[in-house]
């Protein structure tokens, strides 16, 4: 008996072991196309308005972009030819180009089980023929998921330039440093070949790619910044043309890069000709602001000092007039100085203040200084205090934290609130 | 790698005896006696019976012998192994015949009744066909029917074996033998991937677990010392 329960827990064991057949792969007929660039091999955004196969209704993407992409073989048959439907903006206007790639390969049936039917492994794959510039088969075997096996290659683009904003800072340096790069919040960046439709729009960036006409020797673009500043600058170039590439067609090659009109304070231009990838052609700069200082507002909570929101309502000052803010809450708050003066006051419409409106004098020393000769002379704003006789803002608690104005601003007031 | 498996196969038996060689040489005429094949055993796989009678898509069978020298066994093993498989989409059957050749190494050398606890290798050969008819209607690329067929498909490869057989009732000796099946390689295939070799199992990995429930028959064919 002893024996017949020994076999019996072995046959539970034996059969437990039994083969039990389970979905472990899928076809295997996936290939992966990267686009590139001819000249510098790295990978290159594309716009694919339409992917599809002659021997299929099927549309494998639409309007999308990217770099690389899946397309799946035809495992029933030993050719697939994929139509690829590509949007090239040679200057303003985007055109469409088709291009169609053959491609043959082999295909193997596999049982898998019962559950998960049949799979079709597809291997040996060879380009027939492309209408592309260059391509290549870096991968002959498709995978699951699909892993890059086609390298697709486009000529350069040569008539794309770039240029950069560059912020200047109270750095006294008397040459002409190039600062930090400086994102710049753009409301519209338009070409004048095509007014109605905004080259750039509502969008942050501290350099921007151009591309420049190749009809004609100029290219005019208008700026519209956020804080309201327009600028307008026309690019003058030469065209010469050269087969740049063997397996390119001869190309317009642009030189001599320069401006006619321009309304931006500082533009330089640091590389007079175009290539691919784009380099920076040319850098506008902004000097820097020496008047500005930032206010921020404290209160005491226990033995601790806190940050404190006012909602101020309205804000002016004596030698701009303007109300610059208009409710708003606020820990802290950019304040001008004038530079034609030694004091400036302000005046704060406070919500929940008994005393409302507050003010604020603050008095100062102007000298000026030569930061960046292209700047020229600038006023800099020194022994900042507070005028406590014209000043009603928390008056006692008010502390002159840096008596020299900087840029980028940094707190010099702190009002606390007990 | 293959071949160093190999030499461990037919080397392995050899280790085990060079630990005794001293013993050997003192008692030479004693272990010459012990080297004489005491008994045939000739058996069957209950699992395979079992599975052609229950399972549909399995119909099969398989014999053992094996030949004792000493603490070794000289095992061979012979069956037939066909499946059948339908889906919605496709229809699949194999059907082969295959045959395993090895050595145990009992544990159990001076157990009176002959059970045994042994590890061993095996060498399985295989030679099958295959039949694969798929009807399917791929939402891209549309209808296919085709059918496929391998012929003579030949395949080998190793297993390392353990398990135990016990001795039931005066010459009836029942055991299991749980098998690791490894290094598979199969011959050319045109169209179509094999997907179960007879003896081995499923292709889609590249090692499996085979398992057997045996009963066997043993002959003495001289008297045990």
């Amino acid at each position: 008996m002893k024996r017949v329960v020994w076999f019996a827990l072995f046959l539970v064991v034996g059969v437990s072991c039994l083969d039990q057949p389970d979905c472990f792969r899928q076809d295997l007929n996936l290939i992966g196309i990267s686009f590139r660039k001819m000249y510098d091999g790295a990978a290159d955004t594309v716009v694919l308005l339409k992917v599809s196969a002659t021997s299929t209704d099927s549309v494998f993407y639409e309007n999308v972009y990217g770099a690389t992409f899946s397309l799946p073989l035809n495992y029933l048959n030993t050719n697939t030819t994929f139509v690829i439907e590509q949007l090239v903006r040679e200057y303003l206007d985007g055109m469409s180009q088709t291009d169609t790639m053959f491609l043959s390969h082999s295909s193997k049936a596999q049982f898998v089980s019962e559950d998960c039917g049949e799979r079709f492994v597809v291997s040996n794959l060879q380009l027939l023929r492309s209408t592309y510039d260059s391509i290549e088969v870096v991968s002959a075997t498709p995978s699951n998921p699909a892993h890059i096996n086609i390298k697709v290659y486009r000529c350069p683009r040569t008539n794309i330039m770039r240029m950069s904003f560059r912020q200047l800072y109270m750095d006294k340096n008397d040459t002409l440093s190039r600062g930090k790069l400086d994102s710049r919040p753009i409301t519209s960046i338009i070409n004048t070949d095509a007014v109605t439709t905004p080259w750039l729009q509502d969008t942050t960036m501290s350099a921007i790619l151009l591309p420049l006409n190749p009809n004609t020797n100029s290219t005019t673009y208008n700026f519209k910044f956020d804080n309201g500043d327009s600028n307008s600058v026309t690019f003058n170039y030469h065209i010469g043309t050269e087969q740049i590439i063997p397996k390119c067609p001869t190309q317009n090659l642009y030189s001599q890069l320069d401006t006619t009109t321009n309304t931006f304070k500082i533009l330089k231009i640091s590389k007079d000709s175009l290539q691919d990838p784009p380099v920076t052609n040319v850098e506008t700069f902004r000097c820097p602001t020496t008047n500005e200082i930032k206010v921020s507002f404290k209160q005491i909570r226990g033995s601790s000092k806190v940050t404190d929101t006012l909602h101020i309502t309205s804000l002016t000052t004596d030698y701009l007039g303007d109300s610059s803010v208009v409710s708003a809450d606020t820990s802290a708050i950019t304040l001008p100085l004038n530079p034609d003066a030694t004091t400036t006051k302000y005046t704060f419409n406070v919500t929940g203040e008994t005393t409302s409106p507050l003010t604020l004098q603050l008095k100062y020393t102007t000298t000026t200084y030569v930061f960046h000769s292209v700047c020229g002379t600038q006023t800099i704003f020194t022994e900042l205090a507070i005028d406590d006789a014209n000043t009603s803002f928390y008056s006692a608690n008010m502390i002159a934290l840096l008596p020299d104005v900087r840029f980028p601003s940094v707190t010099n007031i702190e009002i606390t609130r007990k | 790698m293959r071949k160093h498996i190999y030499i461990l196969f037919i080397l392995l038996p050899l280790l085990a005896t060079a630990q005794k060689s001293d013993t050997v040489k003192q008692k030479a005429d004693t272990v010459r006696s012990k080297f004489k094949p005491t008994g045939i055993r000739f058996g069957t796989d209950l699992i395979s019976i079992g599975k052609s009678q229950y399972v549909k898509t399995f119909t099969g069978w398989e014999v053992n012998a094996d030949v004792d020298i000493y603490r070794y066994f000289l095992a061979f093993d012979y069956g037939s192994w066909g499946r059948n498989y339908s889906t919605d989409s496709a229809n699949y059957s194999n059907t082969g015949r295959y045959y395993r050749v090895g050595v145990d190494v009992n544990f159990l050398t001076k157990d009176p009744e002959k059970n045994a606890f042994f590890i061993g290798m095996r060498f399985g050969h295989s030679k099958f066909s295959e039949d694969f008819v798929v009807d399917l209607n791929d939402p891209i690329w549309g209808f296919l029917h085709q059918e496929y067929t391998n012929s003579n498909v030949k395949a080998s490869w190793l297993e390392m074996t353990t398990g135990i057989k016990v001795k039931m009732w005066k010459f009836i000796w029942m055991g299991y033998t749980a098998r690791y099946k490894f290094a598979l390689s199969m011959s050319k295939t045109d169209r179509l991937i094999p997907s179960d070799v007879p003896g081995f199992g499923r292709t889609d990995k590249p090692t499996t677990w085979g398992f057997n429930y045996q009963l066997f028959f043993r002959i003495p064919i001289a008297k045990e010392k």
